[in-house]
């Protein structure tokens, strides 16, 4: 294996402390690329996805967004031979990950579960066109499903002042019907928490579960096709 | 099971790890799709990630408190 450039997250601005080490006790640093600031850690070999490795960046990216006012969490393994494939993959990026930082700005992550039942899926029109179409339509109505939790939203009205952003993903399997990843400012986390104190009433019988707050994982852009 | 167990389930580390597991394989940037984790792997992370979200649903009460 070849030494690599490990990635931790993308920020905005300075830090307010020192930025430590990373999870093999690498000195981390920053490197300003295509106008964007990435914390990097420099290792002998990627990483293996492992408990105790995983837990160790889940560590290291908290810490990292106490220091700074607005960052993207990296995904695990993200690493790259040298500065120049970071460079490149930036630059056709700049301007969505600018974006994304300035969402994230000042807020936090908090996750809400969701148990029980699912609501029942509205009988499909029959559509018309071709089958490649008609294809094309049941595809859509997959996709917007995956992203959809309609079973929270009576929530949704309770919680609508507090969030910055919100991203939906269904699981249908089981009795976790879907987690909700809320952004919200960081001064907010214990209105939001109180917040759901209680609510499970207007949920029908269904359960939920907090956890957080955490860094903005879910609010990375999507990569790139 | 009462609310307080409920929520002192849900604060242990198997929880702590379904996020952790979540946040760094579904989540995050990805900047250069170099993706490292080996079929292997991936199949060993989503089992423990399974069971982990199977054991948070059985902690949780089937019915509302009346």
């Amino acid at each position: 294996m070849s030494p690599v450039l490990y990635l931790y997250a993308l920020v905005d601005g300075e830090p307010s402390g020192p930025l430590g080490e990373g999870i093999a006790g690498e000195p981390l640093r920053l490197v300003r690329l295509e106008g964007l600031t990435l914390v990097i850690g420099d290792l002998e070999a990627p990483p293996r996805p492992d408990r105790e490795t995983l837990q160790a960046q889940e560590a290291v990216t908290r810490r990292l967004a106490d220091l700074f006012t607005s960052l993207l969490p990296a995904r695990f393994g993200e690493h790259a031979p040298d500065e120049s494939v970071f460079a490149g993959r930036l630059a056709s990026r700049g301007a969505e990950l600018i974006r994304a930082l300035e969402l994230v700005r000042g807020c936090v992550q908090m996750t809400l579960r969701v148990f029980g039942e699912p609501e029942p899926v509205p009988a499909a029109v029959p559509e018309e066109g071709g089958p490649g179409t008609r294809y094309l339509a049941a595809r859509l109505r997959e996709v917007e499903r995956a992203r959809s939790l309609p079973e929270i939203e009576p929530l949704r009205e309770i919680l609508r002042p507090l969030l910055r952003a919100e991203r939906v993903r269904r699981h249908d399997s089981g009795r976790l019907l879907g987690t909700a990843y809320h952004l919200v400012a960081r001064s907010q986390t214990g209105a939001y928490l109180a917040a759901l104190e209680g609510a499970e009433a207007r949920l029908a019988g269904r359960r939920i579960a907090a956890t957080g707050p955490w860094p903005p994982y879910a609010f990375a852009p999507e990569p790139a096709a | 099971m009462s609310e307080p167990e409920t929520m002192e389930l849900l604060e242990t580390s198997d929880v702590s790890l379904l996020d952790t597991v979540d946040h760094l394989l579904n989540q995050g940037l990805v900047l250069t799709g170099e993706v490292i984790i080996g079929l292997a792997g991936i199949d060993l992370i989503y089992l423990r990630l399974s069971a982990v979200l199977c054991a948070s649903d059985r902690i949780l009460p089937r019915e509302p408190k009346g």
